[in-house]
C-alpha cells in the first residue's frame, strides 16, 4: 500500500542525483532501526557537482523533538548542525543531504516534510517496519516548494 | 552610524546567491540585517520567510554563536563585526497525521462551489481547508448497510468523505426499516447496496460510492480492504467480525467496531499498529452459537443503530482528521434505558493470536468453522411445503415452537407447543423422544439448535422446519401475520 502510493503520488525527477557508499547506506539503516519505533535523523557529508551529490560520509544527529512525538516527527538541534556543517567544511566538506526514518510509513516525504524542507539538499527517507528497514528513497525539494521529487539514488560498494 | 555585519549563507541556500558563502551588509539590528540581505537576493525570500514576511519557523538565526531568541529576538543590535548565521532547524517526519499516514491531501483541492456546502467545518480550527481536504481524500470502506451502516454512511457522505465502500449483498425486507435509514417502503425487494449508493449519491454527489454485492471472505478480504483507509464494521454476526478484524490487522487499518442488542450498543476502535488492542484481546474466543442472539432473533430498538452508527462515524472522521482521541483500548458501552455511556479499559493482550504476530506470519481462515457453525444442511430439515403435505396426509407431528411467548403471542401455527429455547434444557422432559418433532422458530436459527441439542439427547426423530414461522406464512398460510 505505502510504496505502490510513493510511487503513484509524485513524479520522478531523473536530472539530479545522490551517490551513496553501502557503508552510508547500512550504517543509515542500522540507525533507523536503533531508534525504532522513533525517527532517526542525521546528516549525509560530501560535495556537490552541478546535478549530481556525493556523499562520503553519514553523520548521525540526535533527534531532539519531544519525545512522545518522535515516532512521527524529528528535529535537529541548530547547534549540533552548526558544529557538524563547520566541522565538515574544515575537511572541505559540505552538507549534501538529510537522512530521516519513516515507522510504518511510507518512504515518501510527508506534507510536514515539505514544509520544513530546505532547498538544495537531497532528503533520504527510509521506510522501517517492525525495527527493519523496507524502502529507502532520495528526494529533492522543488524551488517553489510544492513538494519533493524523487531523484536517483545511487549505491556504490 | 550603521554597523557592517558579516551573513554566513548556507551551503543548501547558496544558489540563490549566485554561489556566494557571505554577503557583507551594513545594520542597525539583525531585522535590518536580514531585510537588506533580502532585498539584494530575492530568490531567497520563499526559504527564508513566509507569505506575510515572518520568518519561516524552521529557520534560526544566530548572532556570532548565540540563538537571536536567547537575545532581542530580531530587535537584537548588531556591532560592527558581528556574523550573522541562518541555520536550518532541519525537521520533518512520516505522518501529517497521528493515526493514519497513507491519506495525500496534496493533490485534491476543496472547489469555491464547495466551500458552501462544506462552510460550517471550514470555520472549525480542528478541520478547516486542510481537514475537509483530508476527509475528500479519504476512503471509507462499511461492512454492512444495515442498521449501523445507514446512518454513518450518510452521515460520512455528508461530511465530505471522498469515497464510499459498501458491502452488503442483502435485499431490502420490510422489518429493516424501523431503523435502517436508508431505505423507504418502495424500496422494499432492491439491493441494498444500489439503494444505498442511490440515497447517498443525493445526499453528495461529489462522494465517489463503490459497491461491493457478494458476501466478505477469506477470499475477498484483503483485495477490498487495502484501498481503504479506514474500515467501520456494521455486521451482525461473528464470522465476519473475526474474519474484518484479523484482515485489518494484516493491513494495519484501522477497525472502527460497534454491535447493538435491544437497549445496549458497544463501539470501540480497534488499531493495533497505533499502539491498541485487536478485537481477539477483547473477545479471544467467539461464543458458543446461539448463546448470542443476533437483532433477527432478539431484537432491537430501532433508534439505537443511530446513535450508535454515529458514534462509528465520528471515530472514522477523527481517525481520518488525526484529532481527538479516538476510542482505540476503550470500550464505550451506551445503554439506552438508563441513558448512560461507560467506559471500559481494554488492553492489548501480549499473547493474542493475532495482533501479537507480524502481518505476514497471520493467515485468513474458514471463519464460519471457526465460530461453530454448522452448515443447515447437518441438521434434518423440513420445508414449509413438505411439513404440510404429512400433516394433510395425517402424519402425527408434534410441533414445537422456541420462540419467546411475546412471538407467539404475534403468529403461531396452529396445534404446537411453545417452549422458548431458553427454558429447552429445564423443560426437555415435556417432550417423548417417541415421537415426531419439528422444530421451528421465527426464521430456522434458534430452532436449528434446539434440533441439535435434542439430537444430542437422543431425540432420533426432529426436524427443523427450514425458514421458520415466516416461510410458512409465505409458503403455506399466507393468512398468518408476518413480523
Amino acid at each position: 500500500m505505502g510504496a505502490d502510493s510513493a510511487r503513484s503520488g509524485t513524479d520522478f525527477n531523473p536530472t539530479t542525483e545522490l551517490n551513496i557508499s553501502e557503508d552510508i547506506l547500512v550504517d543509515m539503516h542500522a540507525h533507523a532501526s536503533s531508534t525504532y519505533p522513533e525517527e532517526c535523523c542525521g546528516l549525509l557529508l560530501g560535495k556537490v557537482r552541478g546535478p549530481t551529490k556525493t556523499a562520503t560520509e553519514s553523520r548521525r544527529m540526535g533527534n531532539v523533538f519531544v519525545k512522545e512525538e518522535r515516532y512521527h516527527r524529528y528535529t535537529i538541534d541548530p547547534k549540533e548542525f552548526l558544529n557538524a556543517e563547520s566541522d565538515a567544511e574544515a575537511r572541505g566538506l559540505e552538507v549534501v543531504g538529510i537522512y530521516h526514518s519513516h515507522p510504518n510509513a511510507p518512504a515518501k516525504p510527508s506534507r510536514f516534510d515539505t514544509d520544513y524542507g530546505w532547498p538544495t539538499l537531497s532528503y533520504v527517507v527510509i521506510e522501517e517496519r517492525d525495527a527493519r528497514p523496507v524502502e529507502t528513497n532520495s528526494w529533492i525539494l522543488k524551488d517553489d516548494r510544492s513538494e519533493f521529487v524523487q531523484e536517483k539514488l545511487a549505491i556504490s560498494k | 552610524m550603521r554597523s557592517l555585519v558579516k551573513i554566513m549563507i548556507p551551503t543548501a541556500l547558496r544558489q540563490y546567491t549566485d554561489a556566494k558563502s557571505h554577503i557583507d551588509v551594513s545594520a542597525d539590528t539583525v531585522s535590518q540585517a536580514l531585510s537588506k540581505l533580502l532585498d539584494e537576493n530575492t530568490k531567497l525570500a520563499t526559504h527564508i520567510v513566509d507569505e506575510s514576511g515572518k520568518l519561516r519557523n524552521f529557520v534560526n538565526i544566530f548572532l556570532n554563536s548565540e540563538d537571536i531568541r536567547h537575545l532581542d529576538g530580531e530587535k537584537t543590535k548588531v556591532k560592527d563585526g558581528d556574523t550573522i548565521r541562518i541555520v536550518p532547524a532541519i525537521a520533518g517526519g512520516s505522518s501529517d497525521n497521528k493515526y493514519i499516514s497513507d491519506i495525500d491531501d496534496r493533490k485534491v483541492a476543496i472547489s469555491p462551489r464547495e466551500y458552501r456546502r462544506y462552510g460550517r467545518h471550514l470555520i472549525i480550527p480542528e478541520v478547516g481547508m486542510e481537514g475537509q481536504r483530508r476527509l475528500k481524500s479519504s476512503k471509507v470502506l462499511i461492512i454492512g448497510t444495515g442498521g449501523l451502516g445507514s446512518p454513518s454512511s450518510l452521515y460520512l457522505a455528508a461530511a465530505g468523505v471522498g469515497t464510499l465502500g459498501l458491502i452488503d449483498f442483502d435485499v431490502i425486507d420490510e422489518t429493516n426499516l424501523h431503523r435502517q435509514i436508508l431505505y423507504t417502503e418502495k424500496d422494499i425487494g432492491r439491493s441494498k447496496v444500489q439503494t444505498a449508493k442511490d440515497r447517498l449519491q443525493l445526499a453528495n454527489p461529489n462522494t465517489v460510492i463503490k459497491t461491493f454485492e457478494e458476501p466478505l471472505n477469506s477470499g475477498n478480504a484483503l483485495e477490498i480492504f487495502k484501498g481503504y483507509d479506514v474500515i467501520v464494521d456494521g455486521t451482525d454476526n461473528f464470522p465476519t467480525r473475526y474474519l474484518t478484524n484479523d484482515a485489518c490487522v494484516i493491513l494495519g487499518k484501522p477497525n472502527v467496531y460497534a454491535s447493538i442488542f435491544r437497549f445496549e450498543g458497544q463501539a470501540m476502535v480497534f488499531y493495533p499498529k497505533a499502539g491498541g488492542p485487536c478485537y481477539r484481546c477483547l473477545y479471544p474466543k467467539p461464543p458458543p452459537p446461539g448463546l448470542v442472539p443476533s437483532c433477527a432473533e432478539g431484537g432491537v430498538l430501532g433508534l439505537l443503530p443511530g446513535l450508535v452508527g454515529l458514534i462509528q462515524a465520528t471515530e472514522a472522521v477523527k481517525l481520518i482528521l488525526g484529532r481527538g482521541d479516538p476510542l482505540i483500548g476503550r470500550l464505550l458501552v451506551y445503554d439506552a434505558l438508563s441513558m448512560t455511556f461507560d467506559e471500559l479499559k481494554i488492553r492489548k493482550n501480549p499473547n493474542c493470536p493475532v495482533c501479537s504476530q507480524s502481518p505476514e506470519a497471520i493467515k485468513l481462515i474458514d471463519y464460519e468453522a471457526f465460530c461453530g457453525i454448522t452448515k443447515e444442511a447437518d441438521v434434518a430439515s423440513v420445508m414449509p411445503v413438505e411439513l404440510s403435505q404429512e400433516l394433510k396426509e395425517g402424519r402425527k407431528v408434534r410441533l414445537l415452537d422456541v420462540r419467546e411467548p411475546h412471538e407467539w403471542d404475534i403468529v403461531h401455527i396452529e396445534g404446537s407447543k411453545l417452549i422458548p429455547l431458553r427454558d429447552l434444557p429445564d423443560r426437555v422432559n415435556e417432550l417423548d423422544s417417541a415421537d415426531e418433532i419439528v422444530v421451528y422458530c421465527h426464521t430456522g436459527g434458534r430452532s436449528a439448535r434446539a434440533t441439535d441439542f435434542l439430537r444430542g439427547l437422543g431425540y432420533k426423530k426432529v426436524r427443523n422446519l427450514e425458514g421458520g414461522v415466516e416461510a410458512w406464512a409465505v409458503e403455506v398460510d399466507p393468512s398468518l401475520p408476518r413480523y
